[in-house]
């Protein structure tokens, strides 16, 4: 049994100007161990899906259906306090921003006191202490003992991401989900961020779910990636047939803006045309089609089924008319 | 943080500078001078205020001599009362006023706080309007209408509290409310506003994704630092409820400071009103420095600078 | 989802035909309907009912203190020795004072004062405030240094007790309390400008400005007055209550526009000596003081809360 099975979730968004479909029917598992890329453009849904998986989503936005099945149970059906016993212990979750995630009034070791004062088998204070070290050197900081008694300000971003990912695997939790945890630092640093992260997820074997809108930063890492748009799954697969293979338009496109290194310097950056669709009114039928250059009639009337193989989704019509299934057309 | 208080520290003396010697000037500048009135003055007390301000002397070494008595703490004598000096008159009533000031702060900010937190909380719900309603209707009541209104309801139609006057804890419900109220409404507003940033913040969400109870999280993350702007409007917040016991004593008829510097105003006591402005305007200048102070200890971000 | 569609209806050749570009549902299309800055700020505005009630308030009262004035058969200073200390009636509305002039007449009166020193307020900070607070912001450097060294100094100067004591030497009058109020009321304003010019300095659209060579005159003309018009307005707006209340204030102590004349503060105070046998004498203007307040307050806020991007969904 997957260790997290997401069923149908749809998290909407109830603003005054209408109803934002953030997450309209996304379906995926994490086993005990994988890697998940979750991969699209703002406002895809992605981050809302992790923050629904967290049940942490916010006014006016409310997970109105789908089941979030967490070794066995669902975590919708959770009180408020049994819920709370699942962050941080079981789920953990790394954010976008460094630079905001930690409470400028208190010192890093505050934050990691508190919550090491969760663990059980951390009896004394000291315990707590030596606990805290020896995390901020596995997450690669520099005289950890001095650090503690710093303040957030004192820290770089990159710094701060990786206390971060220390509070994070403290409590040692089965699922960790990152939300963009690179995306706010320099080239360098994300570089050396993300080497932590595969280094952390090895030695301790978690299941992660991976949030970017950058394909290129997970190809080493995920096992598996899932691509979303406009609040919809797109396509999923193994991480290597998805790169070697990509079967949705999005996707395709998707790729194709990634820069390579042996790219022909006169070769233009390929640029997706048009821009997100408004989410109040999303376009009818697939989602993509207005700015698919192989949108067909029917993809402006029905919403995508899906096809292709075991260990491989698409919702694209495209596809679906490839594999044959309809007879003649 | 030494800086920082050494900064604030002389921007606190040159204010005070600006007082004194804005005071100085505009007394001269009161036609005819501040001690010829219309009835003479008996000859023994004219001595005795051209010997204290020196009106002899050209003007340059008057207002030398001025400071230096100002540096020493010696604000002159009253022009009304000349066997009082305005030491005597601050030092007399002034601790009416500061114990009527208390209980108005300490209401201020303890309603205000909870009111504005709660309405943080339930943003957007009955119990938020409500409050935030009420809160509105407050910042547009000065201390000088609610004073008489409360005075009106409670002491002369319900003889519930005494009418006026100064005496036991019953003689100080009606001014300490009358001056509360304003005050507990600003800072009920912007303990909300306050807290509803904090609460927007990726900390708070960080926190609550850690499984952080939520009153650990309502208290260590979003309370605590919301109070900092709330702390620091402390301090300006007593001055605003001093000015405001200028009338409020006034029309409560209590034995304040508020109500002689009102009076030597309407006695136009030159010699008074200068002297305890000067009292009022370091007294005020120093709750800003206490601010400044607060705010730095409160923030390690301004303390490391 | 996939249940409902039939694998018949798929069976129609034209659905799978490619789609004319000119067909697809544009991105234009789909994107949410243009709005401007202001409309959207009003359309905010209008939905914010306290707001409303305030901004009709504000009209109300503007109409009863120019206007009324003028139609009332009662004179503010004409006094009736017949009608000395009526309750509110049919003839006075707010009843009349000690020596028989109509209560209803002079509340309106000193709405006017409140009203002109609110007005003038609004002037000082806009004119004094965002030309001070602009300019050391456009200039920064020493300039900007000095500037705001001196707008330190008077801030931490107790405004209230200067204006007492400029009162006192310049003696009671309304020209006096404008002239107190007019030294003091921009300071607040001139920093908010100075933020606001800083923080706009850096912003994209501006610096692309400079970069395309627009002169110095266009930029703060065309890009950084029109983006901080928002605090500004609510500044202004929320700060005119603060300095009618100082007016009353003066007025209440006795330092401000000298009998006959009324202010709602001098109208106040004389109230009080006769809360016990006469209370509208004090209650009708305080309520005056206080629903121009609240009406400039529900305004502003409303304001504040429709121009704030942050609270647009």
């Amino acid at each position: 049994m997957a260790l997290l099975e997401v069923r149908n979730l749809q998290t909407y968004f109830f603003t005054y100007a209408g109803v934002v479909k953030a997450v309209d029917g996304v379906s995926f598992s994490v086993d005990r161990g994988e890697v998940l890329g979750i991969v699209g453009e703002s406002g895809s849904g992605k981050s809302v899906t992790a923050m629904s998986i967290m049940r942490l989503v916010q006014q006016p936005g409310k997970t109105v259906g789908g089941e979030i099945i967490f070794d066995g149970i669902n975590l919708l059906n959770l009180s408020d306090r049994e819920m709370n016993a699942y962050r941080g212990k079981r789920i953990a979750m790394v954010f976008q921003d460094p630079m905001t995630s930690l409470n400028p009034t208190l010192t890093v070791g505050y934050h990691m006191m508190e919550l090491l004062s969760r663990d059980p088998n951390l009896k004394t204070k000291k315990d707590k202490i030596d606990r805290a070290i020896e995390l901020l050197k596995a997450v690669g900081i520099s005289e950890p003992e001095k650090r503690l008694s710093q303040y957030p300000y004192q820290f770089s971003g990159g710094m701060r991401q990786r206390v971060m990912i220390a509070l994070a695997i403290a409590l040692n939790p089965d699922l960790l989900i990152m939300d963009e945890p690179t995306t706010a630092l320099d080239v360098t640093v994300q570089a050396q961020i993300m080497e932590l992260v595969k280094e952390i997820q090895e030695k301790y074997h978690m299941a992660v779910i991976f949030i970017t809108h950058d394909l290129g930063v997970i190809a080493g890492f995920a096992d598996r990636v899932m691509v979303m748009y406009a609040g919809k799954k797109v396509e999923e697969g193994d991480v290597y047939s998805i790169f070697e293979n990509p079967l949705h338009p999005y996707t395709q496109a998707l790729l194709s803006a990634v820069p390579k290194l042996d790219m022909d310097r006169s070769q233009r950056l390929y640029a997706i045309p048009g821009s997100p669709p408004n989410m109040i009114a999303p376009p009818p039928g697939c989602r993509f089609h207005p700015r698919c250059p192989y949108a067909m009639r029917i993809c402006a009337k029905k919403i995508p089924i899906a096809a292709g193989t075991d260990n491989r989704e698409v919702y694209c019509w495209k596809v679906f008319k490839e594999m044959g299934v309809v007879e003649g057309v | 943080m030494g800086r920082f208080i050494v900064r604030r520290l002389a921007l606190m003396v040159i204010a005070l500078w600006v007082v004194v010697t804005v005071t100085f000037f505009l007394a001269h500048m009161i036609p005819g001078g501040p001690f010829d009135r219309e009835k003479p003055v008996p000859e023994a007390i004219k001595k005795n205020l051209e010997e204290k301000y020196h009106l002899n002397e050209p003007m340059w070494k008057q207002y030398l001599l001025y400071l230096n008595d100002i540096i020493h703490g010696d604000l002159g004598p009253s022009f009304k009362y000349p066997d009082r000096t305005v030491n005597d008159i601050i030092k007399e009533s002034f601790p009416v006023s500061a114990q009527l000031g208390f209980w108005a702060v300490l209401m201020a900010t303890f309603v205000g706080i909870s009111l504005g937190s709660v309405s943080a909380l339930h943003q957007g719900e009955l119990i938020d309007s409500f409050s935030m309603f009420f809160a509105i209707l407050f910042i547009s009541l000065p201390s000088f209408v609610i004073a008489p209104i409360f005075q009106y309801i409670f002491g002369v139609k319900l003889h519930w509290l005494p009418v006026a006057n100064w005496g036991s804890w019953k003689h100080m419900i009606l001014p300490a409310l009358s001056l509360a109220l304003g005050p507990t409404a600003v800072i009920a507003r912007l303990t909300r506003a306050s807290m509803l940033e904090v609460l927007s913040n990726d900390y708070v969400k960080a926190a609550r994704a850690r499984g952080l109870s939520g009153l650990r999280v309502l208290i260590v993350y979003a309370l605590k630092n919301a109070l900092i702007p709330v702390v620091t409007y402390l301090f300006p917040l007593i001055a605003a409820i001093f000015t405001g016991s200028f009338v409020v004593e006034k029309i409560f008829n209590i034995p304040g400071l508020g109500r002689y510097y009102v009076t030597s105003i309407y006695n136009r006591d030159y010699t008074v009103i200068l002297g305890v402005t000067v009292f009022y305007a370091a007294f005020l200048i120093l709750m800003n420095l206490l601010a400044d102070i607060t705010y730095a200890l409160l923030d390690p971000r301004i303390r490391y600078e | 989802m996939s249940m409902d569609i039939k694998i018949e209806e798929l069976k129609d050749k034209s659905l799978w035909e490619p789609i004319p570009e000119e067909e697809k549902m544009g991105a234009e299309e789909l994107t949410a309907p243009q709005v401007t800055f202001w409309g959207d700020v009003w359309r905010r505005f209008r939905k914010n009912r306290l707001a409303v009630l305030g901004l009709v308030l504000l009209v109300i009262i503007l109409l009863f203190a120019l206007v009324g004035p003028l139609v009332s058969p009662y004179p503010y200073d004409k006094q009736d020795y017949d009608a000395i200390l009526q309750a509110p009636n049919l003839a006075h509305p707010f009843g009349t004072d000690y020596v028989g002039r109509d209560l209803f007449t002079r509340v309106m009166y000193g709405a006017r004062i409140s009203l002109a020193v609110g007005f003038l307020a609004a002037m000082v900070q806009l004119v004094i405030g965002v030309l001070y607070g602009g300019i050391s912001g456009f200039m920064g450097g020493k300039v900007d240094e000095i500037m705001m060294r001196i707008v330190d100094i008077m801030y931490a100067i107790p405004i209230l007790l200067i204006v007492i004591l400029l009162m006192v030497v310049l003696g009671p009058g309304l020209v006096n309390i404008f002239l107190a109020l007019g030294f003091f009321y921009w300071l607040g304003m001139a920093r908010i400008v100075r933020s606001q010019i800083l923080t706009l300095k850096e912003e994209e659209f501006v610096l692309a400005a400079r970069v395309l060579g627009a002169s110095t005159k266009r930029l703060l003309l065309r890009h950084l007055i029109p983006n901080a018009m928002g605090p500004v307005i609510v500044t202004v707006t929320l700060n005119i209550p603060n300095a009618i209340f100082t007016e009353a204030f003066l007025s209440y102590i006795g330092l401000g526009v000298s009998a006959p004349m009324a202010s709602l503060g001098s109208l106040a105070s004389d109230g009080v000596e006769y809360i016990r046998t006469a209370p509208w004498l004090m209650l009708f203007p305080a309520l005056a003081i206080a629903l121009i307040a609240l009406a400039f307050n529900f305004v502003g806020d409303g304001l504040r809360d429709s121009l704030d991007p942050r609270l647009r969904r």
